[in-house]
């Protein structure tokens, strides 16, 4: 017997007198009829590849291929002949003029789930069930009845070290059904995953929960107190103060893991208004034909062509007007000093998000090029020459 | 410049705002590969048959007609603006997207076959641009070009000019005139002016 047990899951020799489930014919069946009957097994049949059964209920002999093997129940071993299987039949048979939602608590689903998948050998079964649990979680597949189980579903016990927001409770159409990383390739699946890791909180109030966050907010308050951008004064009874907020990002290396979190400070330009907080802001950018015209005499005279890139373009510029600008979520004063009543800051230098700052960063770029010596062109302003003895320097300034 | 600013030398110009430039003794070229394959991907157009016209030299395009407007007419301009776009370094698809981006307000089936088309003739001329040649002088030369009533709607012309520096072509533009002229001459004088206006400002 032992032997066989082992033996049985390569070939098809099975054990002798346990319980099985052959599957019903489909062609006459309608769908609240069984979709297996309970059977012995009782041998192999000279001249067919198949098994020879024993139905229990009718009690007669045929021989199925579709067969699923329970080979550690034996029905006939206490002596009953009928079983305790023939009264679940029989309840099931009263149930279904009942209420038939209770066909699912009982045994036949599983076999149900089962059948298609006879054929092949009892532990591919096995695997591929458990695949399918692990693809789509706790799936109930009511193919019997008509309306849902009102049994609770529990999550299976081999997915209890993850976290599963798959959760189908109350939900009709889950985001599960529609979306998954299945396709994806492996790096980059595992790219996404990090990258969806790390979440951006959208406002200060989610983002002070948080010390990552506070320590590069601080990080961002102490570079622009560095760089003098505003200082503390209360509002003037006849100006309005713009409002500013944080902006956050995670910024992630090439292989998706962590840079570093950075958090910016930023004016809500929209808030201000035109000639009060702003008059001007257009900002010249360079022609495409001055530059078409540049590389080609560089081409003809064989000059040398650089790029530069400046960084940090849009704080470097002063302010001319005067803005007041509400203090920033979470600014504490240093040790010492005190906060004016009705506190705010009064910008000295651009910051991101003010309507104005691509004026101010031209209009610095330019004066900062005249007292180098250089000379704006008149046909293009953005375009700024310097004549030495024996070379020209031509500056454009191309973006804003 | 060093002192006034943070500065970051990114070393000699090979690439900015899509624009790859490349330096031999012979010259400088310039062209905009990249932008071009981005445009192609994005389109789901890298696999189209090329084509060796950016369009059909006898097609009449129409705003008004009964054909109806596409549903998807964002998709269009969005397609419009990339290759205006890619007329920085294109002279040759710029009568067609100067024609073509009259619809944009409400494209029609035929326009975007249209655009279509300019789609595979990039995908066949990939890497085309210019080249400014080191061994060009600097004489100004300018070309102007119209034809009478192309414009099947408004009935006014289309006028090109492009400007030489010695050999190396640095504007160039395709426009419909803002007046119907009443004859080829008046339309060619209308297409001079604003070559001559080019030159002088």
């Amino acid at each position: 017997m032992k032997f066989l047990l082992q033996r049985n899951q390569n070939t098809g020799l099975r054990v002798f007198g346990c319980l099985c489930y052959s599957s019903t014919s489909s062609k006459n069946r309608h769908k609240f009829q069984p979709r297996a009957k309970a059977c012995i097994f009782l041998g192999y049949p000279s001249g067919y590849k198949g098994y020879k059964l024993l139905d229990l209920e009718t009690k007669s002999i045929h021989i199925s291929r579709n067969v699923v093997f329970h080979e550690t129940r034996f029905p006939f071993s206490s002596g009953d002949s009928a079983g305790p299987f023939s009264d679940i039949f029989g309840s099931i048979n009263e149930s279904l003029i009942e209420n038939d939602t209770e066909i699912v608590d009982s045994n036949i689903p599983v076999v149900v789930s089962e059948a298609p998948i006879l054929s092949e050998p009892l532990t591919v079964v096995n695997d591929s069930v458990n695949d399918s649990h692990e693809d789509s979680a706790p799936k109930s597949v009511p193919t019997t009845s008509t309306s849902r189980s009102k049994r609770e579903s529990k999550q299976p016990a081999h997915l209890k070290d993850y976290f599963c927001n798959l959760s189908r409770k109350g939900v009709q159409y889950p985001l599960s059904d529609y979306m998954s990383y299945d396709q994806l390739s492996t790096p980059y699946r595992a790219y996404i995953c990090s990258v969806t890791k790390f979440s951006e909180p959208s406002s200060f109030f989610q983002a002070k929960k948080s010390d990552d966050w506070i320590k590069a907010m601080n990080a961002e308050l102490q570079a622009l107190e560095g760089t003098a951008t505003w200082e503390i004064c209360s509002l003037p009874s006849n100006k309005k103060a713009i409002g500013c907020k944080w902006v956050y990002k995670v910024k992630l290396n090439v292989d998706g893991t962590l840079e570093r979190y950075k958090a910016r400070l930023v004016a809500k330009g929209y808030t201000q208004q035109e000639g009060v907080d702003f008059e001007d802001t257009f900002s010249p950018v360079a022609k495409m034909t001055t530059v078409k015209t540049l590389l080609a005499v560089a081409a003809a005279k064989k000059w040398s062509l650089h790029q530069l890139d400046i960084s940090n373009a849009f704080l470097n510029r002063d302010l001319y007007e005067e803005i007041y600008m509400n203090l920033a979520p979470g600014y504490t004063p240093k040790e010492g000093e005190e906060i004016p009543p009705n506190a705010v800051c009064k910008l000295k230098k651009s910051l991101y998000g003010l309507k104005q700052d691509s004026r101010q960063w031209f209009l610095k770029f330019r004066s900062t090029l005249l007292s180098l010596g250089f000379q704006q062109s008149h046909a293009d302003h953005t375009l700024f020459v310097k004549k030495q003895q024996w070379q020209v320097h031509c500056c454009s300034c191309l973006c804003r | 410049m060093k002192k006034a600013f943070k500065l970051r030398d990114l070393g000699s110009l090979q690439y900015f705002f899509g624009l790859e430039v490349a330096r031999s003794a012979s010259g400088i070229s310039v062209c905009q590969r990249k932008y071009a394959l981005d445009i192609l991907e994005e389109t789901g157009m890298l696999a189209c048959k090329p084509s060796a016209i950016p369009m059909e030299p006898s097609i009449k395009l129409v705003g008004d007609g009964a054909e109806p407007v596409i549903n998807d007419s964002a998709s269009y301009r969005r397609l419009v603006g990339k290759l205006m776009y890619l007329t920085i370094t294109r002279p040759e698809i710029t009568y067609a997207m100067n024609k073509l981006c009259q619809f944009t307000s409400a494209p029609k089936g035929s326009h975007m076959k249209a655009i279509l088309k300019v789609l595979q003739y990039i995908k066949g001329t990939i890497g085309n641009g210019l080249f400014y040649s080191a061994t060009s002088d600097f004489v100004l030369k300018g070309f102007t070009d119209a034809d009478w009533a192309s414009c099947r709607d408004s009935r006014r012309s289309t006028s090109g000019y492009c400007m030489f520096l010695g050999e190396s072509m640095i504007s160039w533009k395709s426009k419909k005139q803002q007046m119907a002229s009443h004859s080829s001459a008046e339309s060619e004088y209308r297409a001079m002016q604003y070559a001559v206006r080019e030159i002088v400002c």
